[in-house]
């Protein structure tokens, strides 16, 4: 579906309203009939617009509280009607997204009324408002596909163009101009490009088809952006698409693939307050504190206005929190730079067993944000499922004693972790160049070379790999020699199970 | 005449063809039991795994106790349970370890070990004593203080070693009292029993350091030495003046073990001690202590009468830090008795290839060290 029912627009506002006045109220431990009912309305409505529009997402999402909606069971939950809100929220804004955004700017809309519901009817998003001191920030917030200016015997809207060719990242935005026939400004308007000056009085179906003809054209353009404008990160198709590679990749060869998706907090008060072309820069520089946090081989990109989806290959779960805790204080300079109060919610998903597609991870990943930002913003939360499912860890055993080896491998096997098993040291160099081992429990003796040596090989090849010693060897100088080597823990045989639980789970979790 | 050699040819016939079936019957059933025993072990192993892993969590119930109770009535099946399971017992520390110990015992397993300590077969009773030591209960005590009294020495040292591994204090001292009476064991032997002990040793130390049996209390002390069980060394040091030799070496032996400067003058009166063992055992402890204190009268030990006091004197002095000097000392002079001691210590130590790299170090002393020492090992005249 390329373009959403104007029932469906109208009725995804009224929900973006509710959802911030029901979402105060709920955090302020406040319940409102009022709002309750409102709920339960719009809800409704929606049911049936979505019903209508094949947007079958939401019709399913509300179709699973339809008794508590039409009051079959007596009380109804706040928590539950706004989860669901925020859901069907965020599958609209996924769908609305597609919307192509018309801004036209005049001091005589009356002349642009039947231009305005042609393109309406069509599924476009009109927003007509006269030039006054916001419009650029307005155009900065909206990012139209294109701008209509209506010219005035003064010349404010020629003005107004030079205002917009001047500014970065919006003069690339295609305009047309209306106005009187005056052919040295026709000319002017034409030679500073703008796409096309239709003079009065208008013919409002030229207007109309030429402005969808503009746009189509725009549209195939903007699919072939490779970086967002304003940021210097990959722009949400071209970043999409790299991320999707990878995650079929990374599911092919079971490797690590974690979504981190981050979202400004309180974005709109800072464009208030310092205006949108700040709140630009600020947004810039907040990505550039990311990628300086992020290793080259991590991808990010952005998501929609103010959310940047990270992807994340080389880090744990727990290092990405830590990773995200030091971006925080990194932000405190920028903060102090703008004299803003500059911080995020993020949301994680990783990829295991349960995610089949990268639309899936996409979609824990904003649930986790959405949990967030409506329970305490400026925090990182992890999914559920990513925490249940956890990605697989791989240990590689290597004892001489084959009993110890399967002892250990059922064990661990057991707890949910891939376990190889080696007699053999040399053996084992070889599993761990073909496997991706998390960590290598090994004994001091073991044919084939020294405990130590394959310590040390281990370390040379794969750095990341954690290393237990599980020897009888118990002499200080054995633990001393193999912790030098590059061994993380040493436990000493005989030993407790959950001593070594406990040791694993703090080396690889 | 020739009907005797025909009688002789049939029976000797017999006897072979009786021969070669009892050989293939073995073979036959040695390679029946090995497939049986594979096969039980596929289905067994992966069972008791799982068993193990599960009363880690919980109590195992009764159904589950049953199935390897009617499992380990058979013999093969028994041993796989009981290896196994010993194999954990032996493998884990910490609550699992006494859950184990409480699964070979509500099994039956202990039971059947204990009874076969009654059978006339030394051998198997020695094995079954072993067992019961792997497995660690306290209920076979006191079937395994009675097998003590048997003459066979692997069955005395098996049946106190278990003892040792159960770690139960009263029934181990109880077995040393009964060995006081016959013993037989090495010296040797019994610390390494003493050692093994899986109960409190210091306490265990406390008690039997006095005992009556002069032997068994220096096996003690011995044994307190290799655990460095500091708390006891003032307890242990009085033995160094003890009337009894075998005491008297025990103690030095232990003070120099746990390394305790405090008895360092007791020590250095040991040197003076008219037993060339006592004076013997003194240098060495000496020189574990590592302390410069004893330098002075190690170097004049150099001198002793007996070439073991000489040799660990000198093996001390180059342990003790400002040994080195002591060495430059002694082979500037002209004891030459001294001087082949030190060198055959030097040599014999390994020390010799720290010095061999002072030939270029900046240190001037250190050099002359090296050329004094190589000179010498060299039977050159310096």
């Amino acid at each position: 579906m390329n373009y959403a029912s104007k029932e469906l627009y109208d009725t995804y506002k009224k929900l973006t309203n509710l959802i911030t006045k029901y979402d105060e109220n709920l955090n302020l431990g406040m319940r409102d009939e009022n709002f309750s009912h409102m709920a339960g309305i719009l809800l409704k409505d929606l049911h049936s617009a979505s019903y209508k529009t094949g947007m079958m997402e939401v019709w399913m999402e509300i179709d699973k509280i339809q008794e508590l909606i039409n009051g079959e069971e007596g009380y109804m939950d706040d928590k539950i009607l706004l989860e669901c809100l925020i859901r069907c929220k965020s599958f609209i804004e996924r769908n609305l997204t597609k919307r192509s955004k018309v801004y036209i700017c005049s001091r005589n809309m009356d002349e642009f009324k039947d231009v305005i519901r042609s393109l309406e009817l069509e599924g476009f998003d009109v927003i007509a408002r006269e030039d006054d001191e916001d419009t650029i920030d307005r155009i900065y917030t909206l990012l139209p596909e294109i701008i209509v200016i209506d010219n005035d015997s003064n010349n404010n809207g020629l003005t107004l163009f030079n205002a917009i060719r001047e500014d970065g990242p919006i003069a690339s935005i295609p305009v047309v101009f209306t106005g009187y026939k005056n052919e040295e400004t026709k000319i002017e308007i034409l030679l500073l490009g703008a796409l096309d000056y239709l003079e009065k009085p208008l013919v409002a179906m030229e207007l109309f088809i030429k402005l969808k003809n503009f746009m189509e054209i725009s549209k195939n353009l903007s699919r072939n952006t490779v970086y967002d404008i304003k940021t210097g990160v990959y722009s949400r198709k071209h970043g999409r698409e790299i991320a999707k590679k990878q995650f079929e990749l990374a599911k092919k060869n079971k490797t690590r693939f974690t979504m981190l998706l981050v979202d400004i907090d309180k974005m709109t008060e800072i464009n208030i307050k310092l205006g949108k072309s700040k709140g630009n820069d600020v947004i810039r520089d907040f990505v550039e504190v990311f990628k300086e946090q992020i290793s080259n081989t991590n991808l990010i990109y952005r998501y929609s206005g103010d959310k940047f989806a990270v992807i994340i290959f080389d880090l744990e779960v727990k290092d990405i929190i830590v990773l995200t805790r030091e971006v925080k204080q990194r932000l405190v300079d920028v903060s102090t730079k703008y004299g803003v109060d500059l911080g995020f919610t993020g949301g994680i998903a990783i990829l295991n067993d349960e995610v089949n597609a990268y639309e899936d991870l996409i979609m824990l990943a904003e649930e986790s944000l959405n949990k967030g930002k409506h329970s305490q913003r400026g925090e990182v939360y992890i999914h559920s499922s990513s925490l249940e499912g956890k990605q697989k860890k791989n240990i590689l055993i290597v004892d001489e004693d084959p009993i110890i080896l399967s002892i250990l491998s059922s064990r661990y096997s057991n707890k949910g972790y891939g376990v190889l098993t080696s007699q053999n040291g040399l053996e084992a160099l070889g599993l761990l160049d073909e496997n991706n081992i998390d960590l290598i429990i090994t004994d001091l003796i073991v044919p084939g070379i020294t405990g130590n040596e394959i310590i040390k090989r281990i370390k040379d090849k794969k750095p990341s790999v954690r290393i237990l010693i599980l020897s009888s060897q118990r002499g200080e100088n054995y633990i001393d020699l193999a912790l030098k080597s590059g061994g993380d823990e040493y436990v000493v045989k005989p030993f407790s199970p959950v001593e070594l639980d406990l040791r694993i789970q703090r080396l690889i979790g | 005449m020739e009907k005797y050699i025909y009688y002789s040819i049939i029976l000797f016939s017999a006897f072979i063809i009786l021969l070669y079936i009892y050989l293939l019957y073995e073979k036959v059933m040695g390679i029946y039991n090995l497939n049986r025993r594979k096969k039980y072990e596929s289905e067994l192993i992966p069972y008791i795994d799982w068993i193990i892993s599960e009363i880690e969590k919980r109590e195992i119930t009764q159904e589950e106790l049953d199935k390897l109770r009617i499992d380990i009535r058979d013999r093969i099946k028994r041993e796989l349970v009981r290896d196994r399971i010993i194999y954990y017992i032996q493998s884990f520390t910490g609550d699992i370890r006494r859950k184990l110990i409480g699964l070979s015992e509500d099994t039956g397993l202990v039971d059947y070990e204990i009874k076969k300590l009654d059978e006339r077969d030394d051998f198997k009773v020695a094995l079954s004593c072993r067992k019961l030591g792997e497995m660690r209960s306290r209920t076979s005590c006191s079937a395994l203080l009675k097998a003590l009294y048997r003459n066979q020495l692997d069955i005395k040292y098996h049946s106190l070693m278990a003892l040792s591994k159960i770690g139960d204090m009263d029934s181990f001292m109880e077995g040393f009292d009964v060995l006081s009476k016959t013993a037989v064991l090495s010296e040797r032997s019994l610390i390494e029993i003493v050692d093994t002990f899986q109960g409190d040793k210091h306490e265990l130390y406390k008690r039997m350091i006095n005992h009556d049996n002069s032997f068994i209390s220096s096996v003690f002390i011995k044994s307190a030495g290799n655990f460095v069980d500091g708390k006891i060394s003032e307890e242990i040091s009085k033995f160094i003046m003890d009337d009894d030799k075998n005491k008297k070496i025990a103690a030095i032996k232990s003070i120099g073990q746990i390394g305790d400067i405090r008895f360092i003058d007791k020590l250095i009166q040991s040197l003076e001690d008219e037993s060339w063992e006592v004076r013997a055992v003194a240098a060495k402890s000496l020189g574990k202590l590592q302390d410069s204190r004893a330098l002075d009268v190690l170097k004049r030990k150099l001198s002793d009468r007996e070439w073991w006091v000489r040799y660990n004197s000198a093996w001390s002095i180059i342990r003790i830090p400002g040994g080195v000097e002591v060495v430059e000392d002694i082979l500037s002079q002209e004891d030459k008795f001294a001087k082949d001691i030190l060198i055959s210590a030097v040599e014999n130590s390994g020390i010799i290839n720290e010095i061999y790299t002072y030939e270029s170090s900046i240190d001037l002393e250190k050099r002359r060290i090296y050329k004094l020492i190589t000179e010498y090992a060299n039977g050159r005249e310096i």
